[in-house]
């Protein structure tokens, strides 16, 4: 591997609060990305995301310390409540946002159109996966950069890379959702809520821990989808990730809780020619964020510094497995065996 | 705001204190923190009772918000909408927004039953509070008492990660701290440590003869 | 409701098979279904998994041709998550053919959207295109969408402000197991000890999916190779005048292993107002208490694993 073709990707990091944000900028985040407080962006929970007023001072103090601010409004704008999206966009160009990661044509279009200086992103949740889409949205949208999905490999990653105009950002650390986002139904088909629709996936009024000698059940509208032992690590309340039976044997069906971390990978991904690296929680708080942050800043670094020298550190993956949902962590899907 | 660098690891500080003022720290600390100005952002939680409690039943706390504000009190006539249930280090961290809480309930070491919504709301509001941790003990215990307590505790965090280190490198992942029989040999070991310190005697000894401090808030 | 639908019929489009069947067994199925004088529209190729295009895009226009001659109309359904040169190339391919044999396309991703608009061929946007709003829905028309199939999570009362005075055809998955998900990871072959890679087929061996049960042994999914669909089929066919109203002129059954000419006729009768919703309801369960057999919450805007009585 050349090591003159390395480019340092940004490291793009969830704000779920005010001071989540601060957190990473001051831990050495480039970018941080944060959505408003409406069903508008994938992670509408309760009591969590920024207010106008929360967004403008993060993005004074992540200007003002060289970080940039990226605007999530990346659901699907609904029959009759399409203002909050809008809105939400207008918003994010009005209090200054470096960019809108936006993942419905609609919204793309509006965006293109009223704020053609605002830079637009294509969201995860438009599950663009291949050249011909990416090229397609940049033609018709004109965005500069697409999150991929995280089903991909790296080889595919690589020759989406080498053949898109686009700067290419990818998942790189947390959360790891193994459905194509924004084609999963699973939580409307169990609660009634979607990511889609209404911002969230397995929402808390549907959630239930029960526990029963130190065994944890987990129920999302009623229905058993795991059970954890005593002292097993427990994880976030997906279908995806729960305890079921099919063909007659019981366990993660679909898959695993484990989170993603690709520090095996940098000086390949570095290769690729990656922009972007994106650290999925923006339901975590500053804690998690500052340790996450500032263990991929300095694995970023070293591999920048060195790439033919690059190693893991061991403390790296401690502290990503110490905050991580299973407490283990997989390459997930960018590696083929996986599937 | 938190000068990260220097905090020292909560389950030190907290176990520096003798076993009455643990509780009280965390009861007033709570109230305190919840200022008028804080307390709008409380509002959501309006009309739900929590009751924090420990795995033994030996802590049991109940909250509640109205206009008024935050109230804590030991007792309560009616089911609590949401219980929160772990170690009273677990708890604290919750409260004081002192530590990542995900990786807490993970970890098994806070468990959440009854209306999740609203405790997920709890937990996402306390998330978005920023305040001087250090400022609010200055206050609870006085200035001197305070200084010394922060001064020691960031000491024995460095003994602490010290022996965490040790630890790592005899092996044992630092990440199975959060495994039960793991946590239960760590924490003796690190107690251990803690305990050996004259200054940490003597301070104890001084805050037993301490009259105890009338309760600020509000009490069933 | 028990009036009869006014004006124009409804057509029936008979969706892409999701489930994995030998190629002989597809090919046995839309035949049949191309002489069955109920169906108005048939649409053919592999949504879920490119592993089981096994004789590739000939064999596909081979049969799209023959199903041509039966005077249907006949779309040529594409991918839902292409990720290989492979896989873009087959949607090329498929997408110039159908060009040049009057046919469209029925595009699950924006890819096909893409080779579409660039070839200047016609498309139906599927269930996977996300048209939750009027804006998305001018948007995708204005890249050439001739007919549109609405999510499936989206509540029926929403469906007139999504289509508003557009005069594009709007088709609603009216009958079937809901596609629910797509992954990179195939369950099926999980389930059997396998990976995707080496697969081996075995989706061929669950004609119907594979049940998946909750630990406490209630219902909850099916699993077809990458896709999570629904435990029970959907069915909205004791709602078909209430869809009319909407603005819904063409009602997807979505391929089963069995029933499906009796699905066909009970849907066609109900669709021309010769039985009342309840009474084809009843027919498509035979009498049994319709919970049991489907589910519908999704019409209601409600979870889509339930059943709500009208």
């Amino acid at each position: 591997m050349s090591t003159t073709d390395y480019t340092k990707p940004e490291l793009v990091c969830p704000a779920g609060n005010l001071p989540a944000l601060k957190a990473a900028v001051d831990a050495g985040g480039d970018t941080v990305y944060l959505g408003f407080r409406n069903a508008s962006n994938a992670r509408n929970f309760e009591g969590l995301n920024f207010s106008c007023e929360e967004a403008e001072e993060g993005i004074r103090y992540a200007h003002s310390r060289n970080a940039q601010v990226f605007v999530a409004v990346n659901t699907s704008p609904g029959p009759r409540n399409a203002a909050d999206w809008t809105s939400s966009v207008d918003m994010a160009a009005e209090l200054g946002a470096d960019a809108v990661i936006i993942s419905d044509i609609a919204l793309l279009a509006y965006a293109k159109e009223k704020h053609p200086n605002l830079r637009r992103h294509l969201s995860v949740q438009a599950s663009a996966g291949n050249y011909e889409a990416l090229e397609f949205y940049a033609r018709e949208f004109g965005i500069r950069r697409a999150v991929l999905p995280r089903i991909l490999t790296l080889d595919a990653i690589r020759e989406i890379c080498s053949k898109s105009s686009l700067e290419i950002e990818i998942f790189a650390s947390g959360g790891l959702c193994v459905m194509a986002e924004g084609r999963c139904w699973l939580s409307s088909y169990v609660t009634g809520d979607s990511p889609n629709m209404h911002g969230v996936c397995s929402p808390a009024h549907a959630v239930r821990f029960e526990e029963e000698n130190d065994r944890l059940d987990v129920k999302l509208d009623g229905m058993l989808i795991n059970r954890f032992a005593p002292g097993e690590a427990a994880a976030y309340p997906t279908l995806c990730k729960g305890r079921f039976e099919a063909a007659g044997k019981q366990g993660h069906v679909m898959e695993a809780p484990y989170s993603l971390n690709v520090l095996e990978m940098l000086p390949e991904i570095f290769a690729a020619g990656v922009q972007g690296l994106k650290i999925e929680g923006r339901q975590r708080n500053k804690h998690y964020v500052r340790t996450v942050v500032s263990t991929w800043r300095a694995a970023v670094d070293a591999c920048a510094g060195d790439p033919d020298g690059y190693a893991v550190q061991k403390e790296w993956m401690t502290s990503l497995a110490a905050t991580s949902e299973g407490g283990a962590h997989t390459t997930g899907a960018y590696e083929d065996a996986w599937r | 705001m938190l000068k990260l660098k220097v905090l020292p690891q909560p389950e030190v500080f907290l176990q520096l204190l003798p076993g009455f003022l643990q509780v009280q720290v965390l009861e007033s600390l709570l109230g305190r923190i919840f200022t008028s100005d804080r307390q709008t952002c409380l509002q959501p939680l309006s009309g739900k009772l929590f009751l924090f409690r420990t795995p033994d039943g030996e802590i049991e706390l109940f909250m509640h918000v109205d206009r008024q504000g935050l109230h804590i009190q030991a007792r309560a006539d009616e089911a609590p909408d949401v219980t929160i249930c772990g170690d009273l280090l677990a708890l604290t961290a919750l409260c004081l927004g002192l530590e990542d809480t995900d990786t807490l309930f993970f970890s098994r070491r806070l468990l959440l039953t009854g209306d999740t919504s609203t405790g997920l709301m709890f937990k996402n509001i306390l998330a978005n509070l920023d305040f001087d941790l250090r400022a609010e003990l200055d206050q609870h215990l006085g200035r001197r008492a305070a200084g010394t307590l922060w001064r020691m505790a960031a000491q024995a965090t460095g003994a602490v990660a010290f022996l965490d280190q040790q630890l790592a490198h005899a092996g044992i992942a630092v990440g199975e701290k959060f495994g039960l029989s793991s946590a239960e040999k760590v924490k003796a070991l690190k107690m251990e440590l803690c305990s050996l310190s004259e200054e940490h005697a003597a301070l104890k000894q001084q805050l037993e003869r301490r009259p105890r401090p009338v309760r600020s808030t509000q009490a069933a | 409701m028990n009036r009869l639908i006014p004006e124009a019929a409804m057509k029936i489009a008979i969706g892409p098979l999701l489930f994995g069947w030998p190629e002989a067994k597809i090919r046995e199925f839309y035949l049949s279904m191309a002489e069955e004088s109920d169906v108005d529209i048939l649409y053919l190729g592999e949504v879920v998994c490119s592993k089981r295009s096994i004789s590739g895009v000939e064999w596909q226009l081979k049969l799209a041709a023959q199903l041509q001659e039966s005077g249907k109309e006949v779309v040529l359904s594409t991918l839902a998550m292409p990720t290989t040169e492979r896989e873009l190339q087959f949607i090329r391919d498929l997408t110039a053919a159908a060009g040049e044999m009057g046919l469209t396309i029925e595009a699950n991703d924006m890819a096909s959207v893409a080779v579409a608009s660039r070839l200047g061929v016609e498309f139906v946007a599927g269930p996977h295109m996300n048209i939750y709003s009027h804006g998305t829905l001018q948007q995708m028309c204005r890249n050439g969408a001739k007919r549109v199939v609405l999510p499936l999570e989206l509540p029926a009362k929403d469906i007139p402000d999504v289509v508003g005075q557009s005069d594009v055809e709007v088709e609603y998955f009216a009958h079937g197991h809901l596609p629910l998900t797509f992954s990179a990871r195939c369950y099926t072959a999980r389930s059997h000890g396998l990976s995707k890679q080496e697969c081996r087929h075995v989706c061929f061996l669950n004609p119907d999916g594979i049940e998946m049960h909750t630990l406490d042994d209630h219902d909850f999914a099916t699993i077809n190779g990458t896709q999570i669909m629904s435990h029970r089929p959907f069915t909205a066919i004791n709602h078909l005048a209430e869809l009319a109203g909407f603005g819904v002129r063409t009602l997807r059954l979505s391929p089963q292993a069995s029933g499906m000419p009796e699905t066909l006729h009970h849907f066609r009768a109900a669709a021309d107002g010769l039985l009342t919703g309840d009474a084809a309801l009843n027919a498509l369960t035979g009498g049994a208490p319709a919970h049991d057999c489907f589910c519908n919450g999704y019409y209601h805007g409600r979870q889509g694993r339930v059943w709500i009585e009208a």
